[in-house]
């Protein structure tokens, strides 16, 4: 973890066990304890009463410490707070770290010392760019290519499978690593980001046998950022991936964790509404279907990306005016369009 | 209810018939299996999933079971489209490591399918 340990809180050691209603001025260093470290919001709760926001928050914390979610402080609360632990907070926004560290750095550097055998040229490079790119869309970290002999933090290239570093024999795609601190194959930089060039065939694009390179890179550079895997399917986290096949937008959950390890990227400005009803039936073509559909699968939403409106983004359309409580008609008019593009 | 092994050492009772689904592990052991309104991911490393990133959902539920002998954050919750998900993840222990298997039913249905299905799990 590269963020320094904390003491551990001597004050809270003398907080007494508190039922939901007491009240006890010890309390109050509980409270800025569950702040700190992203259980409660500040200034939400009443100062030395455990009222309910405080015992929601306690239980969050029992939680994510594997005790039972009783909302007290018990004696087994108070002694995982008072454990030496990391400095930097378990939740944000009720969102956990999807890992325990990331980079402490504005800007990562990467290169690049081959490409794949399959892709002719820089096409390979190209699509890992590309997936730089998505990543610092949604945060403020920088990257910047370099070459290979300027010490970057990442060096990525494709390898046979029985990568010395760590092997990718036997049906994996790739592999890389997860940030200094909390690394699984090198605690040194650079850091890798490989792909298996002898056991599978690579490819631009959804092709039948073939991986998406884009796909692939959007995945392990998510490693390399200090993501997890995510557990919830048609994520870029996700642990599988088929042929032809491609992801290359970041879902909801995927922003989500990115967000909770960097800052936020301010959001871009929204497109202008196109000026026609995107609706089915008949199914409509166009840029504009296009950028509605790469956004909604931005948002979470399973539909191809295809630039066709048709039952599938009819479906998705209503699906996402039910859930933000405005009028269910599976057309996106200039209110679905201007929702559709605010901040996730 | 058909028992499966979903990896070396893993089973579960399964009330459909599963099958591998075409998916090929990106970096980790991971394995997918699919059946008539079901699907399993199993994801076995250092890369599982924690299963700490769902409390917010609106639907979410979190609770600490034992699963087949072990102790496992178990997560439910509906994803767009009314799909139910359950998973659970299997901190490492001194027989084998980290371990998330994740399981989506039907549209419209409740979670109770896939729980039930990672609550059958046994290691052998």
């Amino acid at each position: 973890m590269a963020a320094e340990p904390v003491q551990a809180f001597p004050k809270i050691a003398e907080v007494k066990p508190l039922a939901p209603g007491d009240s006890d001025p010890g309390l109050n260093v509980v409270q800025e304890f569950l702040q700190r470290f992203g259980y409660a919001a500040p200034g939400a709760s009443q100062s030395g009463t455990l009222d309910e926001l405080t015992s929601e928050a306690i239980a969050k914390f029992q939680t994510f410490q594997g005790l039972e979610p009783s909302g007290e402080f018990d004696e087994s609360t108070r002694e995982a707070m008072t454990q030496p632990r990391c400095a930097m907070a378990d939740l944000r926004s009720g969102i956990a770290f999807s890992t325990q560290c990331s980079w402490n750095q504005s800007e990562l550097t990467f290169a690049f010392d081959s490409g794949s055998d399959d892709i002719s040229g820089e096409g390979s490079q190209d699509a890992v760019r590309s997936a730089f790119a998505t990543w610092g869309a949604a945060i403020t970290l920088g990257f910047r290519e370099v070459e290979v002999g300027d010490s970057p933090d990442v060096v990525i290239g494709w390898r046979p499978a029985n990568d010395p570093d760590l092997s990718m024999i036997g049906g994996t795609l790739a592999h890389a690593d997860f940030p200094p601190g909390c690394s699984v194959v090198t605690n040194s930089v650079p850091k890798p980001v490989h792909f298996d060039d002898s056991e599978h065939t690579w490819v631009n694009g959804a092709s039948g046998g073939s991986f998406d390179v884009e796909t692939v890179a959007l995945h392990e550079l998510g490693h390399i950022l200090g993501l997890a895997h995510s557990a919830v399917p048609g994520a870029v986290m996700a642990a599988t991936v088929s042929s032809n096949f491609t992801l290359i937008a970041l879902t909801a959950d995927d922003v989500a964790g990115i967000q909770s390890l960097y800052t936020a990227a301010p959001a871009p400005a929204a497109p202008p509404f196109p000026g026609r009803l995107l609706r089915f039936p008949p199914v409509m073509r166009g840029e504009d279907v296009l950028t509605w559909q790469k956004r909604m699968q931005e948002r979470g939403f399973t539909l191809a990306v295809d630039g066709l409106y048709g039952p599938e983004s009819k479906r998705v359309c209503r699906e996402f005016q039910r859930q933000q409580g405005i009028g269910v008609d599976g057309i996106v008019g200039p209110i679905t369009w201007e929702r559709t593009f605010a901040t996730i | 209810m058909p028992e499966f092994e979903v990896a070396p050492g893993l089973s579960l009772d399964s009330p459909v018939e599963l099958a591998a689904a075409d998916a090929e592990a990106i970096d980790s052991r991971a394995a997918a299996w699919e059946g008539p309104g079901l699907h399993v991911v199993v994801d076995e490393g250092e890369l599982a999933d924690p299963l700490l990133s769902y409390g917010a959902r609106p639907d979410a539920a979190v609770r600490e079971e034992t699963i087949g002998g072990r102790r496992a954050r178990v997560v439910t919750f509906t994803l767009e489209g009314g799909v139910p998900f359950a998973a659970a993840h299997f901190p490492a222990d001194d027989r084998r490591g980290p371990l998330t298997i994740s399981a989506t039913g039907t549209a419209g249905e409740s979670t109770d399918v896939p729980l039930h299905l990672l609550r059958s799990v046994t290691f052998s």
